[in-house]
């Protein structure tokens, strides 16, 4: 198995190459943050080649603009915000942000603790990627990310009220999602279950 | 940018959840998006070609602007400096040496008429023994003649004179010498000035410096002056011609006057159209009013001649 050679053991190492241009350097970033940064992007563009094709635009800034950089602050933490702009500044040129989805005023509270053992992060991503534009930009922004809704508000160019409906609206679509995934696992468990007694009882005959 | 979900309490549980699975998740990125990643940085690189700092449209304004500050700083450091009253040296060498630029066509021409003096003095010197005095080729006997034995020449070797070729270096000056006062007197007065005549002539090349300096304020000073006094038939002619002219003619002489106000040129086509073939009192050169007046004193000779043989 091939193993990446740490050529840079610190980070302030790292960012000097990177100052510097080099090639090396480059290449040791976008393997080591390239799978987090994709899946980053994955939760804000629900595609997967504009994510890849966004993650890379963020790297082309990230190699860009090193100079801006602080060393004050986390290295993963830069790159991050960089390409959540850049996430955004995608959405912003092909999508509208304020698709909203009429939905039932009826709240299903799933099981989170099914939930949390059952789903894996795969799942979790596809269901964020059912989610409109706008609510799936809120939520990543609020609940992940740790946004607030001024600060959304002012990013996304919405006003905060908004942005708490859209919130709010996601939160909801979530659930309902979480707790079809809830019904559909028990229900296969049932028909698992139903077909193993139904074999048992044709054996047993 | 400040964390909420650090400080917030009431926190969603499905917003915990995907926090919690999803917000140090990682997926496998596809193979060769380094590959694309340096190709699209390789394009960037030579999308971007350097731009010259003078091509930049906005460093242009800053340009033209300081250009004209610096033309303007030229034409008033160049006006000040010639008003400067420290150039006042420069202002009068460079008068002094227009002023010698103007004066070297005047100096040049007595030059000339100094030089001409020089080789006619020269052509005496050497002239003189081969020729004689009494050959009519040269001008310098005429006028040591005119100067020396005071012997008039006849209009015939006046004619002859400006007829045949002169074997001289420089002709066409001591010609114009000679025949310049012959305008400016008209009068019978053969006065000459030997003293300026019989000065033999300095060879600069032998003289030295003071001597030379002293020989060019002496070859500024000579003039030469030659009268040829009108025969006296001549006089004679004239006399008959104006008493005729005063009895006879008044209004053609008011003609010709009024004609000489005239052109030259219709002046002297109006007197071929009238069968005069030579002008009597074209305003012309000196030679023309000389050959003019021996032309007029024969015809009248002539015409005198007439009444005796009838």
């Amino acid at each position: 198995m091939l193993r990446l050679i740490p050529f840079f053991s610190t980070e302030t190492q790292l960012i000097a190459a990177l100052r510097r241009a080099e090639g090396r350097a480059h290449k040791v970033v976008y393997e080591r943050y390239a799978g987090k940064m994709l899946a980053v992007c994955t939760r804000y563009c629900a595609n997967r080649a504009d994510a890849e094709e966004v993650m890379i635009d963020g790297f082309m800034r990230v190699f860009e603009k090193i100079d801006q950089f602080r060393e004050d602050g986390s290295f993963e933490g830069w790159i991050r915000r960089i390409m959540v702009t850049e996430s955004l500044m995608f959405l912003r040129k092909s999508k509208q942000w304020r698709q909203e989805l009429p939905l039932d005023d009826v709240t299903v509270e799933p099981d989170y603790e099914w939930a949390d053992a059952s789903l894996n992060e795969t799942d979790l991503l596809r269901m964020i990627a059912q989610l409109p534009d706008g609510y799936r930009t809120v939520f990543n922004l609020y609940a992940i990310e740790g946004y607030s809704h001024a600060e959304i508000a002012d990013t996304l160019g919405i006003s905060e009220g908004t942005s708490k409906s859209q919130l709010s609206r996601a939160r909801m679509m979530l659930q309902t999602l979480v707790k079809k995934a809830e019904l559909g696992a028990s229900g296969q468990a049932q028909i698992r279950k139903d077909t193993y007694e139904k074999t048992q009882r044709t054996l047993g005959r | 940018m400040k964390k909420h979900n650090e400080h917030s309490a009431d926190k969603s549980p499905v917003d915990d959840l995907f926090a919690r699975r999803l917000r140090d998740t990682a997926l496998p990125p596809t193979e060769g998006g380094f590959e694309r990643l340096q190709a699209r940085m390789n394009a960037q690189h030579q999308k971007t070609p350097v731009v010259p700092i003078w091509s930049k449209p906005a460093l242009q304004r800053y340009m033209a602007a300081a250009a004209c500050v610096l033309l303007v700083c030229l034409f008033g450091w160049l006006y000040l400096s010639a008003d400067q009253p420290g150039n006042s040296q420069t202002d009068g060498q460079v008068a002094a040496a227009k002023t010698a630029k103007k004066s070297q066509p005047e100096s040049s021409a007595p030059a000339a008429e100094r030089a001409g003096e020089v080789d006619l003095a020269k052509t005496e010197t050497t002239t003189q023994p081969e020729t004689g005095p009494a050959t009519a080729n040269s001008v310098e006997p005429t006028a040591n003649q005119v100067a020396g034995n005071d012997v008039l020449p006849d209009a015939g070797q006046v004619r002859q004179l400006q007829q045949q070729p002169v074997d001289m270096p420089q002709p066409k000056q001591p010609v114009e010498a000679i025949s310049e006062p012959m305008v400016a007197q008209n009068k019978p007065a053969p006065t000459t000035e030997p003293d300026r005549l019989e000065t033999t002539p300095v060879e600069p090349r032998q003289a030295s410096a003071p001597e030379r300096a002293v020989a060019s304020a002496k070859l500024a000073e000579r003039v030469l002056t030659v009268t040829i006094a009108e025969p006296e038939r001549l006089v004679a002619a004239r006399q008959v011609v104006k008493s005729s002219a005063d009895e006879g003619q008044p209004e053609g002489e008011e003609i010709l006057s009024k004609e000489a106000k005239g052109g030259n040129f219709w002046q002297q086509v109006r007197r071929v159209k009238q069968g005069e073939i030579f002008a009597r009192q074209d305003a012309g050169t000196e030679e023309r009013s000389l050959l003019s007046r021996a032309y007029n004193g024969l015809k009248h000779s002539i015409d005198k001649d007439k009444p005796t043989k009838q």
